[in-house]
């Protein structure tokens, strides 16, 4: 059941990503990603292992659509690696607790910290890997902080979403 | 021996990473190599095929502005025609045209898929081998030149427009044929920069810069852009020219697809230049 939640998630924020906001421009400096939400929201005793190779397929579709070689890929095995460490970091939880946390748990501003920092490092990785050289640096923050206020605000409203749907 | 294995149990989830990401670098570097055709792109039949089945819902979006520019260009086209032209003597006679020979032939296509605000940006195309697009054809729309086909599979080709720092042109100035090359960077989808013109070429604001008869792709004398500024390179001899694009790679839908029947013919006898 739970699996069978996660695969559709994968498939609709996928779809969501290639056809609606990889279609729709809303100026040179915003580039929402928002499909890295199914990498945030993972829940926390997934396998490690399990997380970076659904990081590297998510990726991929990604990359094959946009016709940009590896760089999606890349840039969500990055944050797969670090998810563990932020949300620890956000949660101040150790131990079984932690093991046994749920993300909506967190709390609204320790949810805020953890998404945010998440793709402020997927943008900024992406983005880099887009212009392919350290003399961007200037434009690459730009872009990774316009997109990253933007993405965060998709991603806070479907997590406010989520949670309405749940008190009910 | 056994710390060695022990090392590689400890740390499994990096090495983990690492081949993945090694993987997605390659992947990565393939695809900024235009000779090397990358294979996993929006040609191939699977994800053509979604891409394209989107666009037929989402092409009626802006149905109306492309109809109406389709129509400027067969209007343009009427009036090329010959029965357009009116004939001035009675002393010509009609002749079986032998002294023609059809050097290129368009093939229409639909743009399903493209980007215009990344630093890299791409297009896909619904034609493919089946209706004889190659690797290296020439790509131009209503208003000038498009880009380069770059993979094509049997029903889909990418394209790399001009607003890619990948390829180059060669472009001239109408009027002086001075030319040169013809490249982005990476500003914004308006603009490209025509460099190496030389210092004592006249020009103005709003002269046209068309592609030459260098070019293997295009055919002489189709719109590139126009001049709208000019500074001086930093060696001082030459100009670098600021051109407005006039293709509108933000509303693209159809263009034309060119292939030159004459290229291997060309090549080969260049070829025979190499090799006394």
């Amino acid at each position: 059941m739970n699996t069978l939640k996660y695969i559709s998630a994968f498939i609709l924020l996928a779809l969501i990503q290639i056809l609606i906001l990889n279609q729709v421009s809303f100026s040179g400096y915003l580039n929402p990603y928002i499909y890295i939400l199914f990498v945030l929201y993972l829940p926390v005793n997934t396998s490690r292992a399990y997380v970076l190779l659904l990081c590297f397929a998510l990726g991929l579709v990604i990359d094959i659509f946009e016709n940009s070689g590896g760089i999606h890929t890349s840039s969500t095995l990055l944050l797969g690696l670090v998810r563990l460490g932020l949300l620890k970091s956000a949660s101040q939880r150790i131990g079984d607790d932690f093991e046994n946390m749920r993300i909506g748990e967190l709390g609204l501003v320790n949810l805020i910290l953890y998404s945010g920092l998440g793709i402020f490092i997927h943008h900024f990785s992406l983005f880099m890997w887009e212009a392919f050289r350290f003399s961007d640096v200037g434009i690459v923050l730009l872009r990774t902080l316009y997109s990253t206020a933007f993405t965060l605000i998709f991603v806070l409203f479907i997590q406010l979403w989520n949670f309405r749907r749940r008190r009910s | 021996m056994r710390n060695l294995i022990g090392f590689f149990i400890r740390s499994r989830i990096f090495l983990l990473f690492l081949f993945l990401q090694v993987i997605a670098l390659i992947l990565t570097i393939n695809s900024r190599s235009f000779q090397r055709a990358s294979f996993l792109n929006s040609s191939s039949e699977l994800t053509g095929g979604i891409l394209e089945s989107y666009n037929n819902y989402s092409k009626y979006l802006n149905l109306n502005e492309q109809n109406e520019r389709l129509a400027t260009e067969n209007a343009k086209l009427h009036s090329l025609l010959k029965k357009s032209y009116l004939p001035i003597t009675k002393n010509t006679t009609q002749v079986e045209d032998t002294l023609y020979k059809v050097r290129y032939q368009y093939i229409n296509a639909n743009v399903i898929n493209s980007s215009f605000l990344k630093s890299r940006n791409f297009i896909t195309l619904d034609r493919g081998n089946a209706q004889g697009i190659e690797t290296g054809m020439g790509v131009i729309g209503p208003d000038g030149v498009v880009g380069i086909v770059k993979d094509v599979s049997d029903h889909f080709s990418t394209v790399i427009p001009l607003i890619n720092p990948d390829i180059s042109i060669s472009g001239s100035l109408l009027g002086s044929n001075n030319f040169g090359p013809v490249k982005w960077e990476k500003k914004d989808y308006l603009h490209i920069h025509l460099s190496d013109i030389p210092r004592h070429a006249s020009f103005n604001a709003g002269d046209s810069v068309i592609t030459n008869s260098k070019s293997r792709t295009y055919p002489p004398g189709i719109l590139i852009g126009t001049v709208q500024s000019s500074e001086l390179q930093s060696d001082q001899n030459f100009y670098r020219l600021k051109l407005k694009l006039s293709t509108d790679f933000s509303a693209l839908q159809h263009v034309y697809v060119i292939k030159d029947k004459m290229k291997l013919e060309l090549q080969e006898i260049e070829e025979n230049l190499a090799q006394p």
